[in-house]
């Protein structure tokens, strides 16, 4: 675990010495920050369930480019191959890449709070569903974050990594409105296994234990994908 | 030169395929359709993506090939079944899932009653809503609910915009319609809280239809006329709604039937005879229901019934010159409506009540009684009890806002902390349920036939909710979250610059100061 929590410092001291994390958190905050301000304003609702529900997409373009240099970088510069004879174990090195993209995303989401404070400020919000939105918020980003991190396993190009990452996420998205096309038990795969379709309930304000459980297994999948990727590179 | 471009062409590609992305999922984030245009969008972009991915060989080449002759189908193997192992944890969860609901208004939870109901379920149960796309979503929800609490319900969702003959074929008439289908048998919805839908799945898993008896004898409206002043288009109404419709008249029969689910008194104009009026309070004072309609100067009858009840019936015409049709003030129009079961649906929809009288309640209410207001006029109207001349006489006439409907309730009907000792001590006492209306026009043919009007939609919502069982009441209406918020142009102001420049801005600053530091 130590070794993990040595890993995060480090990556996340890479991450916030390097512009392009400023760049991307100011540009998710104007995007957000137009949605919320636009929402707030148009509705008059003081709730974050719409501004939950377009977050979740401007995450989608962004956590690739969060994810991109994770392992991609080191494989560039050769890097990869000291951490992997170094005395730390694969499944060490994947978790403290993905916990520093974590805590770049909290960060980012935590920001996010102004605007609770401002519908608080001016109104009274429901506590509830800004608590459940958070949590999906959260759960999706981090599951956003492990698919990048997994296809920056596979290439030592970022770009190549990131619209790797953009190309399944979108097809995660939008596979429940594909359901249509195919046969009945079919879709009711294709549309668990949406991305979108997990996202929906929880900014409303109900946690059901069914999204959950498709988040956590997504992010372990891919922690287990790209540990196996990493350790296929010794043979490779 | 052509060497340059060529270089660039990933770049792009790339570049387009990201931007017709962007704009894909921008339309679909607007429009919250994913249709074809959207769909031919996504697909040029992952193409293009995949064109500007395909100039960088050796890397994929790397990702597909590989020396994975001996160690891959080792790792091929633990990845089955790592994976296998995830997907049944996740089969596993979708039957066993369990739900915390966060919203102030239980928004999420179905009530026992309705459970209740959907576990009676014997057969398969259709439920087909059509609404605009794009306006449903509260609803979806509901549905939804409805679905995970039985598995013999089914849902879909038509737009009737765009499937006109699916509209056609249910014959449709107004948007938000859910039609419920159930061996063979079809119940219509048009409210969409979870009373509405569970008192309709109800009333075609019963056996027996509810009837609504229409008093007769003393100038009522009369339910067979198809002519102006008629009423046979509240009628044919409640008939669609599954109801069983017959004209009682007291003198002939003695007494309301037993099988009486409501009784209609619209807009008696006549002294009833003593037996009569003993029938009718003996109804009431037996836990009937009872949807009233008096008009000014009607039935002495009527009116002494309701005082019984502490329920005042105006003495005067009610004159709303703020909201009328214009220069006629006798002919109060109402588009405020206060929140309850029976108006809750009616936000920002228009009822006339031509000729109305105002209801109100005496201090003291015998006991157990509760009563609560409907609608009223606005502030500027006052009760005319001389109406020769159509002017505010101080001391004479009431001021406004003037009650012209009420709900009347005796006993305990919100939802109890423990229904089964409650139950034993309510179950005796009778639960008179009473609609009180200060007009009967309302319901006439001439105006519940009127497209722009609620005044049909009032009526029905009135008798659903008086024919509504005891346990079913106490569902009530789910009041939408409060959280309605007003800003002045400054606060908009700050609004927008403080999240959208401002916190950004920040970033930018401290990113700055980071840079700066190293340097």
């Amino acid at each position: 675990m130590r070794n993990v929590l040595t890993l995060t410092e480090k990556e996340l001291r890479t991450y916030f010495v390097s512009p392009l994390a400023y760049v991307v958190i100011a540009a998710f905050l104007v995007v957000t920050g137009v949605f919320f301000a636009g929402i707030f304003i148009g509705s008059h609702q003081a709730t974050m369930e719409y501004t939950f529900q377009n977050m979740s997409v401007i995450l989608l373009l962004v956590s690739p480019m969060l994810a991109m240099r994770l392992l991609s970088e080191e494989q560039r510069s050769g890097t990869i191959e000291l951490l992997l004879t170094s005395p730390v174990r694969d499944i060490e090195v994947v978790l403290g890449k993905f916990f520093a993209s974590l805590v770049f995303l909290v960060t980012m989401l935590g920001l996010t709070l102004y605007y609770v404070l401002l519908l608080t400020r001016f109104g009274s919000p429901e506590a509830g569903p800004i608590l459940s939105g958070y949590l999906g918020i959260f759960l999706l980003g981090a599951a956003f974050l492990a698919i990048g991190l997994f296809t920056s396993s596979l290439t030592s190009n970022q770009v190549v990594a990131a619209f790797l990452t953009i190309a399944i996420l979108l097809v995660l998205w939008v596979l429940d409105a594909l359901t249509s096309m195919f046969g009945s038990s079919a879709s009711a795969v294709l549309s668990y296994l949406s991305l979108s379709k997990h996202i929906s309930d929880l900014p409303k304000g109900l946690i059901d234990t069914k999204d959950l459980i498709y988040f956590l297994s997504l992010i372990v999948a891919c922690i287990f994908l790209t540990t196996r990727s990493l350790e296929a590179r010794r043979w490779r | 030169m052509l060497q340059r471009v060529s270089n660039r062409l990933p770049a792009i590609a790339g570049g387009l395929g990201a931007a017709s992305l962007v704009v894909g999922l921008g339309a679909y984030l607007v429009t919250g359709q994913f249709d074809r245009q959207v769909l031919i969008l996504l697909a040029i972009g992952v193409a293009l993506l995949l064109i500007a991915a395909s100039y960088y060989p050796q890397e994929l080449l790397a990702m597909l090939r590989g020396r994975s002759v001996r160690y891959g189908s080792n790792t091929f193997a633990t990845i089955v079944i790592f994976l296998a192992i995830l997907s049944l944890i996740n089969f596993y969860s979708i039957n066993h899932s369990y739900r915390w609901d966060l919203t102030a208004s239980k928004k999420f939870t179905l009530s026992q009653q309705t459970l209740n109901i959907l576990n009676k379920l014997q057969a398969p149960m259709k439920l087909t809503a059509f609404y605009a796309s794009g306006t449903s979503a509260d609803y979806e929800d509901l549905l939804k609910q409805y679905k995970s609490a039985s598995d013999k319900i089914d849902y879909q969702f038509i737009d009737p915009d765009r499937m006109p003959a699916v509209a056609r074929q249910y014959k449709i008439q107004q948007y938000g319609t859910t039609v419920i289908e159930y061996q063979g048998k079809r119940q219509d919805v048009t409210g969409f809280g979870e009373q509405d839908l569970t008192s309709a799945i109800l009333k075609l898993t019963s056996e027996k239809t509810k009837k609504i008896y229409f008093l007769a004898g003393h100038g009522e409206l009369n339910v067979d006329s198809f002519d102006g002043p008629g009423g046979a288009q509240i009628k044919q109404a409640l008939q669609a709604e599954n109801y069983d419709v017959t004209v009682l008249n007291l003198a002939a029969k003695g007494s309301v039937p037993d099988d009486a689910d409501v009784l209609v008194v619209a807009g008696a104009k006549n002294q009833f005879l003593d037996d009569e009026k003993k029938a009718l309070k003996e109804y009431l004072d037996k836990g009937g229901k009872a949807l009233i309609m008096v008009d000014p100067h009607g039935s002495p009858s009527v009116t002494e019934v309701l005082k019984d009840w502490g329920i005042e019936v105006g003495n005067g015409v009610a004159v709303d010159p703020a909201s009328s049709i214009a220069n006629q003030p006798q002919v109060p129009v109402v588009m405020q409506y206060n929140f309850n079961q029976i108006t809750k649906d009616m936000t920002q929809q228009m009822t006339m009540f031509p000729l109305a009288t105002s209801i109100t309640v005496q201090k003291d209410l015998p006991k157990g009684e509760t009563t609560a207001p409907l609608f009223q006029t606005t502030d500027k109207a006052w009760l005319e009890t001389d109406q020769k001349v159509i002017k505010f006489d101080e001391g004479k006439d009431v001021r406004g806002p003037l009650t012209l409907a009420m709900t009347v309730q005796m006993g305990e009907t919100s939802p109890k902390q423990n229904p089964q000792s409650a139950a034993k001590d309510e179950a005796q006492k009778p639960k008179t349920r009473m609609v009180v209306i200060g007009n009967s026009a309302f319901a006439s043919n001439d105006l519940a036939k009127e497209p722009a009007l609620a005044n049909k939609h009032l009526f029905t919502n009135a008798v659903n909710w008086l024919a509504e069982d005891e346990d079913l009441i106490s569902i009530g209406p789910k009041e939408p979250a409060m959280n309605q918020t007003f800003l002045t142009g400054a606060q908009e102001s700050f609004v927008f610059y403080s999240s959208a420049v401002f916190l950004p801005l920040l970033v930018i600053i401290a990113g700055v100061a980071v840079w700066w530091n190293r340097r």
